[in-house]
């Protein structure tokens, strides 16, 4: 009976080993994919053999001789890298929007219930953990506009327009929320908080469509690279904190006498899009350090190794 | 410039292995990975193996012969046996003058 499940055991590991075989490039799989294959089934497979086959696959979607002509990760279009970026950032920050408004907005019973302040009674860690979350997302919020600023009041004529145009449009949206918050939908709570967090969105957009008509320089090149990093370590931070808090809702909801609501479906929905923007924003900065911190981004596109081929 | 192990990161100890195993004739993945594991007692997974490989292959350190049956053999390029012959002769120094250390002060 222990050996029949043992073979069992073996051929599930096995079959997953080879399904794992196609997270890799297919320029990858198209040289080594049969020979991998012949080596799995003489190869006794284990949870390790999984992992590493997995961590293998990671680092090959990163080795530039993979890349494809057309993708967000290729270094080669620079354009689309930093397009996909801001989109990755601006689908972070919608996503946010709701998120913030469910757990922050003290007015709304329909809420989720975060117990937020009896979490912290009860583990003062949590109150650390958050804060530093909160001072390191606001501390790359601040680098990321400021790098902007600089850049659209620097020497690049073609960033100024379009920089000039979103910063506007955040302006705008300020003065809104200042003068006449009561045109503004919903509680007085998601009234301050919802359009500035709009306005910083449209602001990231504009910046990253002017970014991708730009002549960027070395420095300005490094200093978007370093901004960039910083945003994406504090949409690290966040999402981490945001499926944790999920999880533990989805996990202990009858513990907080808690009913699933349409609420619930669309914080779901929220913290979903959060981790993807995320893995998005630390694949395109991750791949573009690897690949572009020397050099310039548009005058080396073509100096990339050529892909082994089969 | 024909390059340094260590600029391979993190497959630069999996490569060193990998290299060893073929300074004795060509052989394929599993044979590979049965070997290494006897002479260093290092158990490579796949993962690992073929991500160094594809590097090795890259700088012209090892090439694959044809295939046979789906597994393909692959050997040390006279490129590879220099970069393998001065890496070990920089480690044989180190373990000389480890060696002879330890046996002056515990003299």
């Amino acid at each position: 009976m222990q050996g029949r499940r043992s073979t069992y055991q073996s051929l599930w590991l096995q079959s997953l080993a080879l399904w794992l075989l196609r997270l890799y490039p297919r320029r990858w799989r198209g040289r080594y994919e049969g020979e991998v294959q012949a080596l799995l089934e003489e190869h006794a497979i284990r949870l390790r053999t999984l992992g590493d086959l997995l961590t293998g696959a990671f680092d090959a979607r990163l080795d530039p001789a993979y890349a494809q002509e057309r993708s967000v990760l290729n270094m080669r279009s620079p354009r689309l890298t930093t397009v996909s970026l801001f989109c990755a950032f601006a689908l972070f920050g919608i996503a946010l929007l709701p998120l913030l408004a469910f757990l922050l907005d003290p007015e709304d019973e329909q809420n989720v219930p975060t117990h937020y302040g009896d979490l912290v009674s009860a583990y003062p860690l949590v109150g650390l953990a958050s804060s530093a979350i909160l001072v390191v997302s606001l501390l790359a919020g601040v680098a990321l506009l400021a790098t902007f600023f600089v850049l659209a009041l620097g020497r690049i004529p073609n960033l100024r327009g379009s920089s000039a145009l979103a910063l506007l449009v955040l302006a705008v949206v300020a003065a809104l929320v200042v003068l006449v918050p009561e045109l503004l939908p919903g509680s007085d709570f998601v009234r301050q908080l919802m359009p500035a967090l709009l306005g910083i969105v449209v602001s990231i957009v504009g910046i990253g469509a002017a970014l991708t008509q730009s002549r960027l320089g070395m420095t300005q090149w490094r200093a978007l690279l370093v901004t960039a990093a910083t945003t994406t370590l504090a949409m690290v931070l966040i999402a981490i904190g945001a499926v944790t808090w999920l999880m533990t809702v989805l996990l202990h909801a009858s513990l907080l006498h808690f009913t699933f609501t349409y609420s619930l479906s669309l914080a779901t929905g929220a913290v979903s899009s959060l981790a993807l923007a995320t893995v998005i924003a630390v694949l395109v900065v991750s791949r573009a350090f690897a690949t572009r911190w020397g050099q310039h981004p548009l005058r080396a596109a073509s100096q990339l190794p050529p892909a082994t081929t089969g | 410039m024909r390059g340094e192990l260590s600029d391979l990161g993190r497959f630069s100890d999996p490569s060193l292995l990998i290299l060893s195993s073929l300074a004795n004739g060509a052989k394929h993945g599993y044979a590979m990975m049965e070997d290494i594991r006897a002479f260093s007692g290092t158990q490579l997974e796949p993962g690992t193996l073929y991500g160094a490989l594809a590097r090795l292959e890259r700088r012209g350190w090892v090439e694959p012969l044809p295939d046979q049956e789906r597994r393909r053999p692959y050997r040390l390029t006279a490129l590879g046996q220099a970069v393998l012959r001065e890496q070990l002769a920089s480690m044989q120094r180190v373990l000389a003058t480890g060696l002879g250390r330890l046996a002056t002060s515990l003299g």
